[in-house]
């Protein structure tokens, strides 16, 4: 009895550690493109906590990703120049960081949207030729 | 590493930096200053609910210690090889290995920083001998204290500065924020205090005294 109600536990398991990966790996260029998007709509200066808030958001409160991930990708963008940054006192807690797209991050953005949606209508034409067959 | 979930922001951190123990030093600061942004602005937003309530909900929006630990050593690796030099072909004979130093860009590019930093140490001496000696002289009149809050600060950002400066010739990698120590600020005001009663009674002494003669 034991051992029959295991199995389908740990089936379970392995589909969703394939599932996360795979989300994973998908996560790893969605989120610049969306961060970049994000911070180029915005009006005006975001910082972290802002930013995480506002993609929850859009989500309808679920994001497909843990928003502790946005931090390293927003700082690896301000290294590479696509973003830039300013410190500021908050009164809540550690000193926030204000992100702000650059000229080339605009640039960048543009080029990925692109590739973005010809990669989107790649797989949406050939998973859906797939279930006419 | 099984872990209980956290019940408050301290021990959140704590086991943050557990999970990033051996990393670059760097990287765990920079991941602490992150963590914490997020979850004083998390607990602040919802005063109503009990700081442990609040962190247990974390899990699934910032995500557990583990996890956000896993997507700091992610990028950090790729980091650390767009910092790297390019690779080059180490020789294999003794004399390749002495005068092999001639062809390795680091040895200029530290070469360099030697000569830099002489100009940027003598500045870094005028600069804290300065600072230091004008905030203790105007001490004795009250601008003196925002001086020197004003010295800490500059010699912050001037640190920064100097780390981004380590990181580019010498390739060692540098945190990019600032530690956020309260205790230095809590020591200052305390500082700021004491030396507001003892100038209020050095005043009141002299006053009187001139006011019995």
């Amino acid at each position: 009895m034991l051992s029959d109600s295991e199995k389908p536990d740990r089936q379970n398991e392995t589909i969703d550690l394939f599932l996360r990966k795979f989300q994973k790996e998908l996560n790893a260029g969605t989120l610049s493109l969306v961060l970049l998007g994000v911070l180029d709509r915005a009006k005006e200066e975001l910082y972290g906590y802002q930013i995480a808030k506002l993609l929850e958001k859009a989500g309808g409160g679920r994001t497909m990703f843990k928003q502790g991930a946005l931090y390293p990708v927003l700082r690896g963008m301000s290294a590479n120049g696509l973003l830039s940054s300013r410190v500021e006192p908050s009164t809540s807690g550690p000193p926030r960081r204000y992100y702000r797209i650059t000229g080339s991050g605009r640039l960048i953005l543009t080029k990925w949207w692109d590739a973005w949606q010809a990669t989107r209508d790649f797989v949406d034409t050939l998973m859906n030729a797939k279930d006419e067959k | 590493m099984n872990m209980s979930a956290p019940r408050s922001i301290d021990a959140y951190l704590e086991q943050l930096r557990q999970t990033l123990h051996g990393q670059d030093a760097a990287v765990i600061q920079d991941a602490l200053y992150d963590a914490e942004e997020y979850l004083r602005a998390e607990v602040a937003g919802q005063a109503d609910r009990p700081e442990a309530e609040v962190l247990e909900a974390i899990a699934s929006s910032y995500g557990a210690p583990d996890e956000v630990a896993q997507a700091y050593i992610d990028t950090e690796i790729k980091v650390q090889a767009a910092l790297a030099a390019p690779a080059i072909r180490k020789p294999k004979t003794p004399a390749g290995r002495i005068f092999g130093i001639f062809m390795d860009p680091r040895a200029y590019s530290s070469l360099f920083y030697l000569v830099f930093s002489m100009a940027t140490g003598i500045f870094y001496f005028t600069f804290a001998v300065t600072g230091l000696s004008l905030s203790a002289g105007l001490m004795i009149l009250i601008i003196g204290i925002p001086f020197f809050l004003l010295f800490l600060a500059t010699s912050r950002v001037l640190s920064l500065v100097e780390g981004r400066i380590i990181e580019s010739f010498l390739g060692v990698r540098m945190p990019r924020r600032p530690t956020c120590d309260i205790g230095m600020l809590v020591l200052v005001m305390h500082g700021a205090r004491g030396l507001g009663t003892m100038q209020g009674r050095i005043a009141k002494t002299l006053l009187v005294e001139s006011g019995n003669d």
